[in-house]
């Protein structure tokens, strides 16, 4: 540093500040947008809380419709079921959707006239049991 | 001349004029201070200043309406607040974490500096007062006032020739700027330049 500067050492120091801050601007007016400023601020839709409100809300949706269909087609399906073994009279079970009624002949032999008529009735049912209890 | 108080209570009610008002007080200031708080950054991005200074009045305008409570004691202290807030937050925008410790560094040794906004406004007014003083000065004398850096620098070769004269020259007249300038101060603010 040069001695006959060296009293001048914090003007010169202000100077080139004063220097720097009229490069940068710092002596320019702000452009501020009033209006904008004065309006209700909007809660910008792409934020990360909104985002992950949407996204927790849309999880628990899924999850309620996917329980939901799976009980919805479980019980279609259990109807199905129900209704292939519904019979005339509103018996359930296998046999009793075979019943065709007495004097009403099967086509071919059918292993469950049990009593040989020709028919599929109750006296059908009555030959298995007494067959049954007697084989058991 | 309306009080601070009553300026910030007309902008909590949305009064346009107002904001107006405290901007024509303090907006020298809140650039000011973003100078002091991040002058590199200042260097480096010629939006830096333009966009801080725009973001600590906009923070200044909505932190009033959001708390009706809100009476800041002193609005320069306030505002000089938000705008460090406002350079903290652009620099953790802008900085990779691998910068980040040296900037945290660089941040403490700025705000134990220039913490006081008292400090940072009588900063100003003694560099407002040079600006006065440098203005005051003949053409000449302002030319060889833009080669600061490197007269700072004492690179009076380079400074010369860029100025079109001796070194022998630019050193004895810049002795005499330097003089008028603490003589114009000492005048204008009634404090000595000396070291």
């Amino acid at each position: 540093m040069d001695r006959e500067f060296a009293q001048f050492e914090r003007l010169e120091s202000s100077l080139r500040e004063l220097g720097e801050a009229e490069r940068v601007g710092v002596f320019g007016r702000t452009r501020v947008d009033a209006n904008a400023m004065f309006a209700r601020p909007v809660v910008a839709r792409s934020n990360r809380v909104f985002m992950f409100r949407v996204g927790s809300i849309a999880a628990v949706l899924l999850v309620a419709l996917t329980v939901w269909s799976v009980m919805f087609v479980g019980q279609v399906r259990h109807l199905q079921d129900r209704a292939r073994m519904v019979t005339a009279n509103g018996t359930d079970g296998p046999f009793y959707a075979k019943l065709t009624g007495p004097a009403v002949a099967v086509a071919t032999k059918n292993p469950n006239d049990f009593d040989g008529d020709g028919d599929l009735d109750l006296a059908d049912i009555r030959t298995f049991q007494l067959q049954f209890a007697v084989n058991r | 001349m309306p009080s601070d108080e009553f300026l910030v209570e007309s902008v909590r009610g949305g009064d346009e004029a107002a904001l107006r008002a405290l901007m024509d007080r303090y907006d020298r200031l809140v650039r000011f201070a973003i100078f002091r708080l991040s002058k590199s950054e200042c260097r480096r991005d010629p939006h830096w200043l333009e966009t801080l200074a725009g973001d600590t009045w906009m923070g200044f305008v909505r932190s009033l309406q959001r708390s009706p409570e809100l009476r800041p004691k002193s609005v320069k202290a306030y505002l000089t607040t938000v705008a460090r807030f406002k350079v903290v937050s652009a620099r953790r925008r802008v900085s990779p974490p691998s910068e980040m410790y040296v900037e945290t560094e660089e941040l403490t040794e700025i705000e134990v500096d220039h913490n006081d906004p008292l400090d940072l406004l009588s900063d100003l007014e003694s560099l407002n007062s040079l600006n006065d003083c440098v203005r005051e000065l003949s053409e000449p004398d302002q030319s060889i006032c833009t080669q600061i850096e490197a007269i700072v620098d004492r690179r009076w070769i380079e400074a010369s020739a860029t100025l079109g004269m001796t070194e022998s020259t630019l050193r004895s007249r810049w002795k005499r700027v330097l003089e008028r300038l603490r003589e114009c101060l000492r005048r204008k603010t009634g404090r000595d330049f000396a070291p």
